[in-house]
């Protein structure tokens, strides 16, 4: 279960608590790929996503409270983005504690409408 | 909860579409995260809830995330709080949906304060997904302190 690298802990996840997996939905059109997913209590600075290769990662860390019991969690998850997506199209942003994610697919992956020339008959 | 995309009416209709099929499985591997590790529990309809009693205040903290002001009804009748939000997720429109974890949320708690609130001075507020309540006691429910004098 364990075997890919990206399992284990490394350098960002040190010294916080563990991370819950986030849960999200996926959705796609014919221009982009819309992840969104919920991250309560997290404020825009300590979200970080991060396309690095294919691997995309997506992950936010609750703001401490005083509140009784209150353990701040850190939510994160990481995808395996389709070679469709054009990383200089990818949008993040954050509302309500909702994080929404537009991966925008590259110029070939989008489907395109090809011209039919009508040619009279002779 | 998980939807998954279907291509098997396209496979048996359209054979020539195979490099939409190639397409689809590519699409297919977003699927696939490295973490195999179910998602928590958390957001499965109950949010949670945190709260903090001090001598002026009992303050509640409530995680609900994509709820706006208008998804919120809290109301107080007498030391009955009630705190209710709903949100219902819909694909949004001209998306195909490939994957769903998370679900529309609808919830009521109630609340019976052992202390009258004064009502003035109760606040809401909401910010990153969490409802912040402030409900202040009245001053006479706040304890006192009471001098000893020394005859």
């Amino acid at each position: 279960m364990n075997q890919n690298p990206i399992e284990q802990p490394t350098e960002r996840m040190d010294h916080k608590p563990a991370a819950v997996p986030v849960r999200v939905d996926v959705f796609e059109n014919k221009e982009e790929i819309l992840l969104t997913a919920d991250f309560p209590g997290v404020p825009p600075e300590q979200l970080n996503v991060r396309l690095d290769g294919s691997e995309l990662l997506i992950e936010g860390a609750q703001q401490k409270s005083e509140f009784d019991g209150f353990e701040p969690l850190v939510f994160s998850r990481v995808f395996r983005v389709p070679r469709t997506v054009d990383p200089e199209q990818i949008q993040a942003e954050l509302q309500n504690g909702v994080l929404r994610v537009q991966l925008g697919k590259s110029e070939a992956a989008k489907p395109r409408r090809i011209q039919v020339t009508n040619r009279a008959s002779q | 909860m998980l939807v998954r995309w279907n291509d098997i009416g396209i496979r048996r209709t359209a054979p020539q579409l195979a490099s939409w099929d190639s397409f689809r499985r590519e699409m297919d591997r977003f699927f696939e995260d490295f973490d195999h590790q179910k998602p928590s529990a958390f957001a499965r309809g109950a949010p949670r809830i945190h709260t903090k009693n001090t001598e002026q205040a009992l303050k509640l903290r409530i995680e609900v995330p994509g709820m706006d002001e208008h998804a919120l009804r809290i109301s107080l009748e007498e030391n009955n709080l009630t705190v209710e939000g709903t949100r219902a997720l819909n694909t949004p429109e001209g998306y195909e949906p490939h994957r769903r974890e998370r679900t529309d949320l609808e919830f009521t708690r109630r609340f019976t304060l052992p202390f009258r609130v004064d009502a003035e001075k109760t606040n809401a507020s909401l910010q990153h997904g969490v409802l912040t309540l402030e409900l202040h006691k009245q001053a006479s429910e706040q304890p006192r302190k009471i001098s000893v004098k020394s005859i």
